[in-house]
């Protein structure tokens, strides 16, 4: 694939790469780890991506690695409380609820969730990304979607 | 919630990029080119025994057992590659056609076909198979395979269904039966029009729980995935994997931490309580495992309560022989 297209293509992609790593990490250190680390990985890797249109995939599938392995590591240290970027914090207005929900539901049912609706990724390029068979992404999101349901619905009867 | 609104709800939860990610990550797209290592190719030769070897094993596929060894070749082989030491634990620990006994449904033969204690990885592996007892009335598909795409809101959604439509009032069947030769590629649709024999009455499938020394998994909150499939012959399989970090006694301070920081401490003390007993259930040489299910009849228009949760329910117990002390990790 030619460099420059890479490059563009790699930049574009970016607010979604930090959706997704807001979706599996809790530190915004991680989260910037996480993201250098795919970019590199991304040009070590540029001969392995043989055509554009499998570029999404192909790059979410290097940052999950890469939250993996950030999580791997975290496991054998003493966790650091989460330290949110201040000025990130001052701009959004986030829905709290949803998020602290989402949370809750295990990664393999949060990430297809997150990838479906917020990304607009296929089934197929899900099961791509997570590498299960279709049938098992179908599963995940159906579980997932029922448990958020149960969760909101529940909030909703609280506030009610 | 429609999917809409869900979607809706996402975008308002997600954050922009700080400016100190985004300036990381522009920097390494934009240099990252410097760091290039060149991969060696793989052999020509290497990769030819590759292809013969898939080609084989597809020309062996109609007469193959769908239990764990073929979900792992075929459909799981992502986690035998991605996973080597966990897969090679499932298959150390496999026994096949494990004692059993089945009760309470008059629709179904449910068997389970082979499972891996295996708490060195911390997983419990099974497969199951489910046949239908009378061919000539139903067809017997799985539960998963109604609505796949999450598209079915019921009353209120879209009559005019699309492929792409995301509030459709109807159900839709999905297909993509695996096995041999008649393999078909993916369909879906309304499911008289999906079923091999629209004339038969559509029968659902869904395992519920899986109880391990008679308490059950979703008390213990453990985690579990499961990939459900049709096979060319009418069966429904499900291959399913079991989390046993509740083995470990630290589960019961992890789960505590968990529920402190969640604000579920309620939810994770009757966790606690029920990863003990079931701790304290399984000492001596075999495990007691009991697999229940439901099964359904599928009417149009039917209600959607007595879909998802009503139906003819029954189950499979078994048991795991374990050699002495393998119990834990």
């Amino acid at each position: 694939m030619d460099e420059r297209l890479f490059t563009q293509l790699l930049l574009d992609s970016e607010a979604m790469l930090y959706r997704m790593a807001c979706t599996l990490l809790r530190s915004d250190a991680d989260r910037r780890d996480a993201m250098q680390e795919t970019a590199l990985k991304a040009w070590q890797n540029l001969s392995k991506l043989r055509q554009e249109q499998y570029f999404k995939t192909w790059i979410a599938r290097i940052l999950m690695n890469e939250c993996h392995t950030i999580l791997r590591k975290n496991m054998k240290v003493t966790p650091v409380p989460d330290m949110p970027d201040q000025a990130a914090r001052g701009r959004q207005e986030e829905d709290v609820e949803l998020r602290m929900i989402l949370e809750k539901l295990p990664e393999n049912q949060r990430v297809p969730i997150i990838l479906h609706y917020l990304e607009g990724f296929s089934l197929k390029e899900i099961a791509a990304v997570q590498q299960l068979p279709l049938s098992m992404v179908k599963y995940l999101m159906y579980r997932g979607r029922k448990a958020l349901q149960v969760e909101l619905k529940e909030k909703e009867g609280e506030q009610a | 919630m429609t999917e809409k609104d869900l979607q809706k709800r996402l975008r308002t939860m997600v954050s922009s990029v700080p400016p100190q990610t985004h300036h990381v990550f522009v920097t390494a797209a934009r240099n990252g080119k410097e760091g290039i290592v060149v991969k060696k190719k793989m052999p020509a030769a290497l990769m030819f025994a590759i292809v013969l070897a898939a080609v084989v094993l597809t020309a062996g596929a109609a007469s193959v057992l769908f239990n764990l060894d073929w979900w792992y070749s075929h459909r799981g082989s992502a986690f035998k590659e991605n996973e080597p030491k966990a897969y090679q634990a499932v298959m150390a620990n496999l026994q096949q056609h494990p004692k059993q006994t089945q009760s309470g449904n008059s629709l179904v033969d449910v068997t389970v076909q082979d499972v891996s204690w295996a708490p060195e990885a911390e997983k419990l592996t099974i497969s199951f198979k489910a046949a239908c007892k009378d061919l000539q009335t139903y067809e017997l598909h799985s539960m998963f395979a109604l609505d796949t795409d999450g598209a079915y809101v019921g009353e209120g959604g879209s009559a005019t269904v699309t492929e792409d439509g995301e509030d459709r009032a109807m159900h839709w069947l999905w297909r993509s039966d695996v096995g041999g030769a008649e393999e078909h590629a993916p369909r879906f649709g309304p499911p008289k029009d999906v079923m091999d024999d629209g004339s038969k009455r559509l029968l659902l499938f869904e395992n519920v729980d899986l109880q391990v020394g008679g308490v059950s998994g979703t008390l213990i909150g453990m985690e579990n995935w499961l990939d459900p499939f049709r096979t060319v012959n009418g069966d429904v399989i499900g291959v399913a994997e079991f989390h046993l970090d509740w083995l470990d006694p630290a589960y019961d301070e992890q789960t505590r931490q968990w529920g402190e920081k969640q604000g579920t401490q309620a939810e994770a003390e009757a966790r606690i309580a029920a990863a003990q007993q079931a701790r304290q259930r399984i000492q001596g040489n075999e495990i007691l495992c009991t697999l229940t299910y439901r099964t359904v009849v599928y009417t149009e228009g039917m209600d959607d309560a007595v879909l998802y949760g009503d139906g003819e329910q029954g189950e499979v117990k078994f048991s795991i022989p374990l050699p002495q002390g393998k119990m834990g990790k």
